[in-house]
């Protein structure tokens, strides 16, 4: 459905990297820390601690994944790798009580990916870190799958600060699915143009339906206000009409609620006129708006 | 799978309708279609039968279904149940939406037929998370869900998918040393 230029290559499975996905190019940057076995002549200006030309046997320093995979040899020691912090016996306990809490964000953005790379390195913990890394992702996953079901056209910055970037992109195809899902929901058709729906209004007025939900069997539309403010009460009066459905009780009452609205869109077309701005409180368009749907 | 091509597979539906002019038969690509006299009942696809409604060419008569009683039911029932009750039509969803949008005035008691629907549907939607949520935690290799309809599978279906997917790259770390299949 998208159509894009560019096909993004997905992280690649388990201990493998694909070569050309982003998100491993980037995992491959974190530092980590390491202790060389082995002296490197002439290459002291690696560390920026040391003065010396070379780096002597035993030196503790930081390298990248993707160096310190390259240098990693099990029979001829060049380097020894110590696990990070986070996927230590310390961390380890605090997964295993309750994954939900911890900011994984925090904790190196990459968490399952990184630790997926660190069982390159032979430590005698790796199977217990695969075991961790696994458990705190389906203990996680309920939260992610009902925060990213149930944020629609919210801001939802606190709910992905907490997460990992590959929980951030189960998050972002939840979001996707939910949105869509909504937009066909609320889709209306337009008496005066034919069969328009909520696409063809985003289109040609750039509007932003907030929120259309369906709640109690009336509608609550929350239209966020654009610059333009003339194109609002032309284009949300034929939404609205086919909805007028109403009994006789409510006949009067909407009848007062709609010239409460009319006067408010006459008071859009006029500033559109004059080409001036117009100050239009909140409390008046919610007013009216959600009143005419009680009606 | 985008919700608006369910949206357009729902439109396949038969429904009846009440035209006001006559047509003789005709024949489409997907069948005949009745011949059309004013005031007899014919039964024609959803989408014909928007396309006249809007044209004002018609009277839709409603679903059997849509009725406040047998919601009523159903809802009880998919609240009672732990697994999913069958429902009278495979695309509930989508023809409400859209009956509801064009002919409100043809069907009684619409907004609290949509308010029914749509207590079902979320009432169905939670069952599915529930679902699925144990079929990560347990990690089981198999599920199996009756009665789903197409449009709430299709609105879980990208992110189950690549839930799977990750906790399966997550799970080969288990076994090091496999070789990939290529």
């Amino acid at each position: 459905m998208d159509s894009q230029s560019y096909m993004p290559v997905p992280p690649g499975i388990g201990m493998e990297e694909n070569f050309f996905s982003l998100d491993d190019i980037l995992l491959s940057h974190e530092r980590l820390p390491c202790r060389t076995e082995s002296a490197f002549p002439r290459l002291g200006f690696l560390e920026k601690s040391s003065e010396t030309r070379d780096i002597p046997e035993g030196t503790k320093m930081e390298m990248p994944l993707w160096l310190a995979k390259g240098l990693y040899e099990r029979k001829r020691r060049v380097l020894s790798l110590e696990l990070p912090k986070v996927y230590r016996e310390g961390w380890r306990t605090v997964f295993g009580a309750d994954p939900t809490v911890v900011d994984l964000h925090k904790m190196g953005p990459y968490y399952y990916g990184l630790g997926s790379q660190m069982l390159h390195f032979d430590s005698p913990e790796n199977p217990e870190i695969a075991n961790t890394i696994l458990q705190t992702f389906i203990g996680r996953f309920r939260r992610t799958m009902d925060s990213s079901q149930n944020a629609y056209n919210e801001d939802t910055s606190a709910l992905v600060e907490r997460l990992d970037c590959l929980e951030r992109s189960l998050f972002k195809a939840g979001q996707s699915g939910l949105n869509s899902f909504q937009l066909v929901l609320a889709a209306c058709s337009c008496v005066k143009c034919g069969s328009a729906d909520e696409n063809d209004l985003i289109r040609d007025f750039g509007m932003e339906v907030i929120d259309m939900s369906l709640w109690d069997g009336h509608i609550d539309l929350v239209i966020s206000l654009q610059p333009q403010l003339s194109w609002l009460g032309r284009s949300i009066e034929p939404i609205f009409r086919p909805r007028l459905k109403r009994t006789d009780t409510t006949r009067r009452h909407t009848r007062q609620k709609m010239s409460d609205y009319s006067s408010l869109t006459d008071k859009c077309v006029q500033a559109d006129e004059k080409k001036t701005s117009i100050n239009i409180e909140s409390s008046d368009l919610f007013s009216s708006v959600p009143a005419i749907m009680e009606g | 799978m985008d919700p608006a091509e369910v949206e357009f597979l729902a439109e396949k539906e038969m429904v009846k309708i009440i035209p006001n002019f006559s047509l003789d038969k005709i024949y489409l690509i997907g069948g005949d279609l009745g011949p059309f006299n004013p005031g007899l009942p014919v039964e024609v696809p959803v989408w014909l039968a928007l396309n006249l409604k809007q044209r004002q060419k018609c009277r839709i008569v409603p679903l059997e279904w849509m009725d406040i009683d047998r919601l009523e039911e159903i809802r009880e029932q998919e609240r009672k149940l732990d697994a999913f009750t069958p429902i009278p039509s495979p695309y509930y969803m989508e023809l409400t939406k859209l009956l509801l949008n064009h002919a409100a005035d043809n069907i009684p008691k619409a907004d609290e037929i949509r308010t029914l629907v749509k207590d079902i549907w979320d009432t169905r939607v939670a069952k599915l998370r529930l679902s699925a949520d144990s079929f990560i935690s347990q990690q089981e290799a198999h599920a199996q869900l009756d009665n789903l309809t197409l449009m709430e599978i299709n609105t879980t279906r990208s992110f189950l998918l690549d839930s799977l997917n990750y906790m399966y790259k997550l799970r080969s770390n288990l076994q090091p040393g496999r070789s990939q299949d290529y």
